[in-house]
């Protein structure tokens, strides 16, 4: 696999977990507007937690899939398929960047 | 001034001076002074990257590479990009109960949406000025290399922008 490729499905899981983090149920009562007043009434150091664990785990993350797809041996991809790839990363990486939007900007 | 901001602000007492500390216990100075050196760190940041975007825009266009400048500003914009996220992570909790809790949240709601935006471009933006830098110093690309490394000058710059924007707005409107 080539570095291109490594980086940008690095890039892409740094970005998944990220998202995940954010968007899943569970640390939403840590990180929602509404709900996080009613954590940082009991704590203020609970609300940040949410954010700063969010880009620890996905600094992880990236470096974490570079290292795996450095081990994974044969499955040759031709330079136009390896382009290809690379563009369809990035893709979703703006969708990524495009439900963050909806979730911040849009969402009730 | 809500109940909510005064409890944040408390006054502790050390001998016989009477320092004023925000929700992250840093002395409000320190704060104020972090916060002039995070706009410090984004005016130069906004720089380098714009260039740094703009070369990136140039090559996706079919343009030959400026090999000099294509090492230094994706550094220069790493390094930057890095010490604004750190300077920013400290002044976070005092935004968090100081500006936001106390005043953004009822008073300017699509200023606390605006932020939290700001700050998920920016995680998904660290990551791609850490890949731009590491392709800046290979000596030979793919084409795959070169389109990851446009994309990613170009993604880092647009991050910049609307952070830049975004931070100084607020800013204007309610500070640590």
């Amino acid at each position: 696999m080539s570095g291109a490729l490594r980086l940008a499905l690095a890039w892409l899981a740094s970005a998944l977990v990220y998202l995940l983090i954010i968007v899943l149920p569970a640390p939403r009562p840590l990180y929602l507007p509404a709900e996080g007043r009613v954590a940082l009434e009991a704590s203020p150091e609970v609300i940040t937690i949410g954010w700063y664990g969010a880009v620890v785990l996905a600094s992880c993350a990236g470096p974490l899939v570079w290292w795996l797809s450095g081990r994974l041996r044969g499955g040759r991809v031709s330079p136009l398929m390896e382009r290809r790839l690379v563009l369809a990363a990035v893709l979703a990486l703006l969708l990524q960047a495009m439900i963050l939007a909806w979730f911040e900007l849009l969402s009730p | 001034m809500t109940s909510l901001s005064l409890r944040a602000r408390v006054k502790r007492k050390r001998g016989c001076r009477t320092f004023v500390v925000s929700a992250t216990l840093l002395p409000l100075v320190l704060l104020k002074l972090l916060l002039v050196l995070h706009a410090a760190v984004a005016v130069a940041l906004a720089g380098a990257a714009t260039h740094n975007g703009l070369l990136g825009l140039s090559s996706l266009r079919g343009r030959p590479p400026r090999v000099r400048l294509e090492r230094f500003y994706p550094s220069a914009v790493l390094w930057l990009f890095l010490a604004s996220v750190l300077i920013g992570a400290l002044l976070y909790p005092s935004f968090r109960v100081d500006v936001r809790a106390a005043y953004l949240d009822e008073a300017m709601p699509l200023g606390t949406r605006l932020f939290e935006f700001k700050e998920h471009l920016v995680a998904m933006g660290l990551f791609a000025a850490v890949v731009q830098r590491v392709l800046a110093g290979r000596d030979e690309m793919t084409a795959a290399d070169r389109l990851l490394f446009d994309v990613a000058r170009v993604a880092v710059m647009l991050v910049v922008f609307y952070a830049g924007l975004v931070g100084f707005f607020l800013v204007s409107v309610k500070s640590v």
